[in-house]
């Protein structure tokens, strides 16, 4: 088994320092940092996002195999700095303000960049002028918010409000999730797309990102 | 009736693997998994460890609590406290949390990448506030027994705004009215408590017929649990009505 495939396999199973050696020795050997990236790592993801969307294995399994990505995206970073490497695109999330429930906006981030995309999180109780704000000056493919009370719904237009104010609307897409939201709201308020979970936040991103 | 702050403990309101793992949608047979096995045990004693559980509770009159229940006028339009608060002879508002220790362990296990730790940890904390609010009512059930509970067949369940009708807005009356700040429980503008792991409500004591929900209104379609359904089973049968 090549290396790629074993460093694959390794994040499958959620060996983080099994993923950091084998991540160090395909460095080591000079193999391509975009392979590495690409057939190693993001592969690996690909994998698990599979298993779990057809109810293979759990929630678990899948923290614990990003977990093993980030040890090796950790030593990837630098080089693909140095490289000009881009990601596949770049997307900003937060919690809305007012609101400061994390889980899932963490765990979209973890799936995101896991798939490959470049995760800039604002954390909790975010103002509306900060997400917008963020998305101009990074030149962001995506916008995310999240949202787990009522109350704090109506943040989430005066985002996307705020996003044609400022010329983004339609070129930066707004991706909404929580709990109490769904495809009807999202559909009203302008937003781009629902998604409740971090699966279908990859594919929405990545149907966003390649429809470019 | 029990009232001002309670003292919860902590024995009633630590979850068992199998709780947090069903929390998480983890099927039953997972528990056997090594490695989610020692995940959930690992939540189970960190939150032994942090859990910092308290309580508050007064007891209210039919005519204050709908004060508080109409709230900033939010509440859908029919819900099943409508009919269950007039058949009432007693009304406890309360508030519990496990407490902010826990909060800060999820975050900080999170920063770490310890994301499984961290979201095992969270499933544990969300279940051990359920329990804390499940205490609450359960205390307020014990207490019916020593008083002629089975001449009018009472039983106790407990409701909290956001849920079956009532508008989470209803906790700025609710938090007015009991001030749990006095116990380390604020509300945001946005009525949010903190800490996170809060649970605010009403435990309602009436004729058990009346827990009986038809769970079909309008809000019950968005609903992820339809714990109302089983929270009457339980009643009925504990108390063999």
């Amino acid at each position: 088994m090549d290396i790629l495939q074993q460093l694959s396999e390794q994040l499958q199973k959620g060996n983080a320092e099994q993923v950091a050696a084998l991540t160090k020795e395909a460095i080591s050997t000079r193999l391509d940092t975009r392979a590495i990236l690409d057939d190693g790592l993001i592969a690996g993801m690909a994998v698990v996002g599979e298993r779990f969307k057809v109810h293979e294995i759990f929630l678990p399994d899948v923290l614990l195999a990003a977990r093993a990505m980030y040890a090796g995206l950790d030593l990837l970073k630098p080089l693909m700095i140095k490289e000009g490497i881009p990601t596949i695109g770049k997307v900003v999330i937060g919690t809305v303000r007012g609101d400061l429930h994390d889980i899932g906006k963490n765990l979209v981030g973890i799936m995101l960049k896991g798939a490959g995309f470049d995760v800039i999180d604002l954390g909790k109780d975010v103002p509306p002028e900060k997400f917008v704000d963020t998305a101009v000056s990074e030149e962001a493919d995506i916008i995310g918010l999240s949202a787990l009370l009522t109350t704090t719904m109506p943040v989430m237009q005066k985002v996307v409000d705020l996003a044609r104010e400022r010329g983004i609307y339609g070129r930066t897409r707004i991706i909404v999730g929580g709990a109490p939201l769904s495809a009807e709201y999202a559909r009203r308020i302008g937003a781009d797309a629902y998604c409740f979970d971090g699966i279908k936040a990859v594919e929405c991103v990545k149907g966003f990102v390649g429809t470019r | 009736m029990i009232s001002g702050v309670i003292e919860i403990d902590i024995n009633l309101i630590t979850p068992t693997v199998a709780s947090i793992l069903t929390a998480q949608d983890i099927p039953e047979e997972r528990a056997a998994d090594q490695r989610t096995r020692h995940l959930a045990e690992q939540a189970v004693n960190l939150f032994s460890e942090l859990a910092v559980p308290a309580g508050i509770a007064a007891e209210t009159t039919k005519s204050d609590f709908s004060h508080i229940y109409d709230g900033d006028g939010g509440n859908a339009a029919a819900t099943p406290l409508d009919s269950i608060i007039p058949a009432a002879s007693r009304l406890l508002i309360f508030a519990v949390t496990v407490g902010q220790p826990i909060c800060d362990e999820i975050s900080a296990l999170f920063a770490r990448n310890d994301f499984a730790a961290g979201a095992m940890l969270d499933a544990a904390a969300s279940c051990g506030a359920d329990l804390a609010a499940d205490a609450m009512e359960q205390q307020c059930d014990d207490e019916l027994r020593s008083v002629n509970r089975m001449e009018n067949l009472s039983g106790a369940m407990r409701f909290s705004p956001g849920y079956c009708g009532w508008h989470v807005t209803g906790q700025r009356r609710l938090f007015a009215a009991l001030k749990p700040e006095r116990i380390g429980i604020s509300l945001n503008d946005s009525c949010l408590m903190r800490p996170l792991k809060s649970v605010s409500g009403v435990v309602v004591v009436a004729p058990h017929q009346v827990f009986d929900i038809d769970d079909t209104y309008p809000f019950c379609a968005d609903c992820r649990t339809h714990s109302c359904r089983d929270r009457f089973a339980t009643l009925i049968q504990k108390h063999d009505f």
